[in-house]
């Protein structure tokens, strides 16, 4: 016979309800964030640059054929005369535009000559794949110069009809798509690595000091409570305290402002305790009866620490350095005051660039923000920060203690 | 024959509390000497005092000369990691470290600088032999040590403090937390090792210690009681308290 | 441990009972000689089959112990020494067998020389009796003197033979005195593993062995 208890009742079902909540709420993050995001995923999102570059080249002159050796798909329409295949597509923002689907190894279009004045001028450049074309300008039966494509509001099929009905062309005006996370990416590694480079051997060694040295030093709870202290300030404070105490350092190196250095050299600050933390939990965790094994076999205090413990250790050290990285890859407020929010496709250490996170402020932080983008890139983030919580779980269970 | 250690009015303190109280003792060469006597009577703390392995612990005070071929060990000038080279020990719980056996084996070797592979292969092998563990491991040296039984991890403990060729081993409670069998094998062991080291050992079966030592101690709220033949110990004892402790009168 | 103490003070009980029957033992042969009471005789020969399970069961409860609960230092000597008692005591029991032998297969004795035999057995039944209660009491001190009681045994025996010496080899009498011969010397010997217990009691308390000749 089951008893009703109401008020267990009531209880459960505030439980189920609450907890049904939390849930509805994640998921629903989850389905808006893989919607928006997931069109604009693609392999080109790592390897282009954000920026577009605009590109205006001059055609060489051709007399040949080029004959297709592939077959196209229905939506690109070729040019046998200058060796280019165009299609209609969208950008970012979804207007359309015509790219370019195929370009004939012998064809023209592989040796344009860069007319931009500055830098780049006369420079070779190639016609790819995923270019965006706004206008070829091509030499009429009169020898006058008129212009075709989109500028006219042409799309690819009637674009390659027109070129195709010339001669000539004489210049092409071309778009680099951009949107993409290769600057990001390059810049989040370099960021990585210096924050690393400085945090893990301080960390690792205070950690070792704390444990082993001073084990029974007056001051060691002291130490370690400053340091629990500062796990729990909120990351803008360090950004701050990033631009006021560490930039001198920078400009000693010659930065000028923000730069990837001074971010890894805040980001180091912030992820000290987690490193230090983390280390002298997986310290505490070797036995003592290797510590006191080592020493009676006539072991010093540092050969005992670095040929036993910290292999001992090594797990817990591993650990500490995946969750670095995953704050790393999600920091975002001590990055956009140090490293600076302006997104840079070829990243130099002393220049700001933006790592992951600190695009998505940025693309949605302009005139037109741009969620596709911005949301493919979160999910990019949210996969990166999965892998790292599994590979923790998985190295945490495998090297489960065999002592 | 002459004495490995000469304790004399031996006192050590954890912080205001007295754990050994005016120990004075010889202990000969090439003989098992057993400590025995209840729980926390400093039988184990006195045996960390000879190699110095006290100094590991925080609060500890030391007074009084232990004196290890003609040197006081308790005067702060000796190399306390070069005595640990020639006092070895072995502890209750076997604890080998998570490497291969070979290595294991080898660990104290490296840490004094000895890198030939040849002297390291050798010394392997000769220990693994006195420690009459060598033909069950010959083939599978570079085997993680872990995969070995319980009595065959202790004595791979005793194989790395041999490698050190020590003067004296120590053992504290060694065969504790192992099954009869493996217990028995250690024994056995023992009396082989007694020939070419002076053994010490802290056990709390005075059975054991009835079984395997030439010379027995009885310690008692950090005192010796009385301290002699093993046979005559265990026969007639002097004192009642030996007696009542031996017989299982309290325990 | 309170098992051991259980099983020593058995072990020890065991031994008394063993003792107290070879005690009844003598006594009755005594009697039976002051008599020549042949019933009484047969029962002692019964006597001694229950002393020989007597010992047997001594040896047995000893290993017991031994085996199972490894006594060192004064409980093994307990052991040891119970042991080595419960092989004089049987020995003594043979020698009151042997004598109600003598008197089953003989003509009763004459007075004269029943009152020498009497005076000898009363010292060996009051020997026998202090060395029990000493094995009993754990009595250093009477392990030591009684020996003597021994002595005094031997010397009344000796006086017996002197005695005897006397007597005329060709009066037909003498014959008759031939067998106080052979039980003066089953008292003699009674008395001296009488005197073996007193060694064992003295084995048992200090761990030392004395001879007392």
């Amino acid at each position: 016979m089951r008893k009703f208890n109401i008020k267990d009742l009531i209880l459960d079902g505030i439980t189920y309800l609450f907890s049904s909540v939390s849930l509805i709420l994640l998921v629903i993050i989850f389905i808006f964030i893989f919607q928006k995001g997931f069109s604009s995923l693609n392999l080109e999102l790592f390897t282009s640059p954000y920026w577009s570059e605009n590109y205006y080249a001059s055609i060489p002159a051709s007399n040949n054929t080029y004959l297709l050796k592939s077959t196209l798909d229905s939506n690109e329409y070729y040019s046998e005369k200058f060796g280019i295949a165009l299609k209609d597509d969208f950008n970012a923002r979804n207007e359309a535009i015509v790219v370019i689907s195929y370009v004939h190894p012998d064809s023209p279009f592989n040796e344009l000559t860069n007319s931009t004045s500055g830098a780049n001028e006369g420079q070779i450049i190639t016609a790819q794949e995923g270019m965006i074309v706004n206008k070829i300008s091509y030499i009429n039966s009169n020898g006058v110069t008129r212009s075709a494509g989109p500028v006219i509001k042409q799309m690819a099929e009637d674009t390659i009809n027109t070129i195709e009905k010339s001669d000539q062309l004489d210049s092409v005006f071309l778009q680099t798509q951009g949107g993409g996370i290769f600057g990001s990416l390059i810049a989040t590694i370099m960021l990585i690595l210096i924050s690393l480079l400085i945090s893990l051997p301080i960390g690792i060694m205070t950690a070792i000091y704390l444990n082993e040295y001073a084990k029974y030093n007056r001051f060691t709870p002291w130490i370690r409570s400053s340091i629990e202290l500062l796990t729990g300030v909120p990351s803008i404070v360090f950004g701050l305290m990033g631009v006021l105490v560490l930039f001198p350092i920078t400009s000693v190196f010659g930065a000028s402002g923000t730069s990837i250095l001074l971010g890894g050299l805040t980001l180091s600050i912030i992820l000290l305790p987690v490193i230090i933390r983390t280390t002298e939990e997986s310290l505490k965790v070797v036995p003592d009866s290797f510590r006191e094994a080592s020493h009676s076999l006539g072991a010093n205090h540092s050969q005992t620490i670095f040929k036993i413990i910290i292999p001992a250790a090594l797990p817990g050290i591993l650990t500490a350095t995946i969750l670095s990285i995953g704050r790393i890859i999600g920091e975002s407020a001590a990055l956009i005051y140090t490293m600076g929010t302006y997104i840079s496709d070829k990243p130099e250490l002393l220049k700001g660039a933006t790592s992951l996170a600190v695009q998505i402020w940025s693309i949605m932080n302009g005139d037109q923000p741009n969620f596709g983008l911005a949301s493919a890139i979160s999910i990019i983030i949210l996969v990166m920060v999965l892998v790292m919580n599994i590979g923790v779980k998985v190295l945490t269970r495998s090297k489960v203690k065999k002592w | 024959m002459e004495n490995s250690f000469s304790i004399n009015n031996l006192n050590l303190f954890y912080g205001d509390k007295q754990a050994l109280k005016n120990i004075s003792m010889d202990i000969s060469r090439y003989e098992v000497t057993a400590f025995i006597g209840p729980s926390g009577c400093g039988k184990s703390t006195l045996l960390r005092c000879l190699n110095r392995m006290n100094d590991l612990i925080p609060n500890v005070r030391i007074e009084g000369d232990i004196v290890f071929d003609q040197e006081n060990i308790n005067k702060d000038k000796i190399d306390v990691v070069q005595l640990r080279t020639r006092v070895g020990m072995v502890f209750q719980k076997p604890n080998p470290f998570p490497m291969s056996i070979y290595e294991n084996v080898v660990y104290g070797l490296r840490c004094q600088n000895i890198k030939d592979k040849n002297v390291l292969n050798k010394v392997c092998e000769n220990s693994l032999r006195k420690a009459a563990l060598w033909d069950e491991v010959k083939d599978r040296l570079n085997d993680n040590a872990y995969g070995l039984s319980g009595g065959q991890q202790q004595r791979l403990c005793i194989a790395r403090a041999i490698a050190m060729e020590p003067e004296v081993i120590l053992m504290d409670e060694p065969t504790s937390a192992l099954d009869p069998i493996a217990t028995a094998k250690i024994e056995e062991l023992i009396q082989e090792l007694k020939k070419d080291y002076t053994i010490i050992i802290v056990t709390h079966s005075m059975h054991q210690a009835a079984r395997i030592s030439d010379k027995t101690a009885f310690f008692l709220m950090g005192e010796v009681i009385e301290m002699g033949e093993t046979r005559n110990l265990f026969h007639v004892p002097k004192d009642k308290r030996t007696e009542d402790y031996i017989t299982g009168r309290f325990g | 441990m309170v098992k051991i103490n259980l099983e020593l003070s058995l072990f020890k009980e065991n031994i008394l009972l063993m003792s107290s029957r070879v005690y009844k033992m003598h006594e009755d042969a005594l009697k039976a000689l002051k008599t020549s009471d042949k019933d009484l005789a047969l029962s002692i020969i019964e006597s001694d089959e229950y002393v020989n399970n007597d010992e047997e069961s001594v040896n047995r409860r000893a290993l017991e112990v031994l085996a199972l609960l490894a006594p060192v230092a004064s409980d093994l000597r307990i052991i040891i020494a119970g042991i080595k008692i419960a092989t004089d005591l049987e020995r003594m029991g043979d020698y009151a067998k042997n004598i109600a032998r003598f008197i089953l297969k003989n003509d009763p004795v004459l007075d004269e020389q029943m009152i020498l035999i009497e005076e000898i057995y009363h010292v060996y039944l009051d020997f026998l009796n202090k060395v029990m209660e000493a094995f009993e009491n754990n009595d250093l001190d009477a392990a030591f003197a009684l020996p003597k009681m021994d002595e005094e045994i031997d010397l009344l025996i000796k006086n017996l033979f002197f005695k005897l010496e006397e007597v005329e080899l060709n009066d037909p009498n003498t014959i008759r005195l031939i067998p106080l011969v052979g039980m003066a010397r089953n008292i003699e010997r009674a008395g001296d593993h009488t005197k073996n217990i007193c060694e064992q009691i003295i084995y048992e308390t200090t761990g030392q062995y004395y001879d007392f000749g």
